[in-house]
């Protein structure tokens, strides 16, 4: 007798292969990316990407280029990505924590906006395209599009520079002033205790909040703020963390009942009793442990 | 007969196969996750390399610069130090930058295996 199966047989083979195929395609050989852009990058390459960035900047000073660099990783606010980050950090006083928060610091759009004298011609001359441009020259910025753009450390000196045979980079019209007006410590000159208030904000509780100046009394990130309590704690943060509140600020939490001595930069004054007080309520209802705002200042 | 059958089949499987690799690669691929520093494009691999490259030539830390390497790839630092270099050359990176690749490609490699040519700027791979 002769079975008469059908054409089913074909359909089963047809559904097992687009079986193997999919799962194949999805889950044993998925797409992935190759030659992926900054922006491409995940979260915690980003962040290594952001760290490398910073850690550049605070080796060459290179304003201009750690600013094309974090281009490249489209963040919507690069100075507050490296201030997050910064805060996020798991050791906020490690080296990669300190760059990041000089770099937030220095990342500060309003340092590059172009005084009227200081707009140029709009095609630059090779002589001020300088390669790394020393303190106090110009340096040019080329409108780069972060998604297609090979950016080179330094572009050759012509109006358009072809960087690779298929992507072409224009010069901006205009040259941005290199940001050299960052207010930074004078080097060498210890910080010296201005004044301290203290503070009733049941927002901020315990919090002792420190604000660092230079001579010109301009907010100065970047410093190490050393706070000390009996009989031998320590803790070490830096300044420009936090650059929504301030470059200079700084904060720590206390702890109800120590006494505190608080210190900025290297060889810096020290400021000793600073522990928490009673705050009330606005409405009588009870106290919370009140803070301090101490301000150093560069002499 | 059942020969017959068996590579009609064996053609469906293999026709189904080739629609399933289709959709899922084409029509309807998987969402692409996000890329990992290893598989960043070749020019921006030797941007980060430049970046240890400015930060060695500070700390003049070889075994950091190594670690920080190693981040960006599986491939042995001195060798990717080396790619970096002959494709700075190519990009037209500025002299500075390069001599910072080369004083890490001669650090790198002093630490690393002995007898391996660090690439002129220029030299083709």
């Amino acid at each position: 007798m002769r079975e008469n199966r059908g054409p089913w047989y074909l359909l089963t083979g047809l559904l097992l292969g687009l079986i193997f195929g999919l799962v194949y395609a999805w889950r044993i050989e998925p797409l992935r990316y190759i030659d992926a852009l900054p922006h491409n990058l995940n979260p915690a390459a980003k962040n290594q990407y952001r760290v490398m960035i910073a850690l550049a900047y605070q080796a060459d000073a290179n304003l201009g280029r750690a600013r094309q660099r974090l281009a490249l990783l489209n963040d919507s606010s690069p100075a507050q990505a490296l201030a997050a980050q910064a805060q996020q950090s798991a050791s906020p006083a490690s080296s990669d924590a300190r760059a990041l928060a000089t770099l937030a610091e220095a990342y500060n759009p309003r340092a590059t906006t172009i005084p009227a004298a200081a707009t140029l011609a709009p095609t630059p001359s090779p002589s001020a395209l300088p390669s790394r441009a020393p303190t106090g020259q110009l340096s040019v910025t080329p409108t780069l599009d972060p998604a297609l753009a090979v950016r080179t450390a330094t572009l050759p000196p012509t109006a358009t520079a072809t960087i690779t045979p298929t992507i072409t980079v224009t010069l901006a019209a205009t040259l941005t002033p290199r940001p050299t007006l960052r207010p930074s410590p004078t080097p060498g000159a210890p910080f010296a205790f201005r004044d301290k208030q203290a503070v009733c904000d049941p927002n901020l509780p315990a919090l002792l909040q420190v604000e660092v100046f230079n001579s010109a009394n301009q907010p100065v990130g970047g410093v190490a703020v050393r706070v000390a309590w009996p009989p031998a704690g320590s803790d070490l943060f830096y300044t420009g963390l936090n650059p929504a509140i301030s470059p200079g600020y700084a904060d720590f939490r206390m702890e109800p009942r120590i006494v505190y001595t608080l210190k900025a930069g290297e060889n810096g004054e020290a400021v000793g009793n600073l522990m928490t007080h009673d705050c009330v309520q606005i409405d009588g209802s009870g106290t919370y442990q009140g803070g301090w705002k101490v301000n150093f200042v560069q002499p | 007969m059942h020969l017959s059958r068996f590579f009609w089949f064996l053609l469906s499987v293999l026709l189904g196969a080739a629609a399933g690799l289709g959709v899922g690669w084409y029509l309807r691929p998987a969402p692409v996750g996000e890329a990992a520093l290893a598989e960043l494009r070749g020019d921006f691999r030797s941007d980060y390399v430049l970046m240890v490259a400015e930060v060695f030539d500070t700390e003049k830390d070889v075994s950091l610069a190594v670690e920080r390497l190693q981040r960006l790839s599986d491939t042995p630092p001195a060798r990717l130090v080396q790619i970096a270099v002959v494709q700075a050359g190519e990009l037209g990176y500025d002299r500075r930058d390069l001599e910072l690749l080369a004083k890490l490609a001669q650090a790198v490699l002093a630490g690393g295996p002995a007898g391996t040519p660090v690439p002129t700027a220029g030299a083709r791979p």
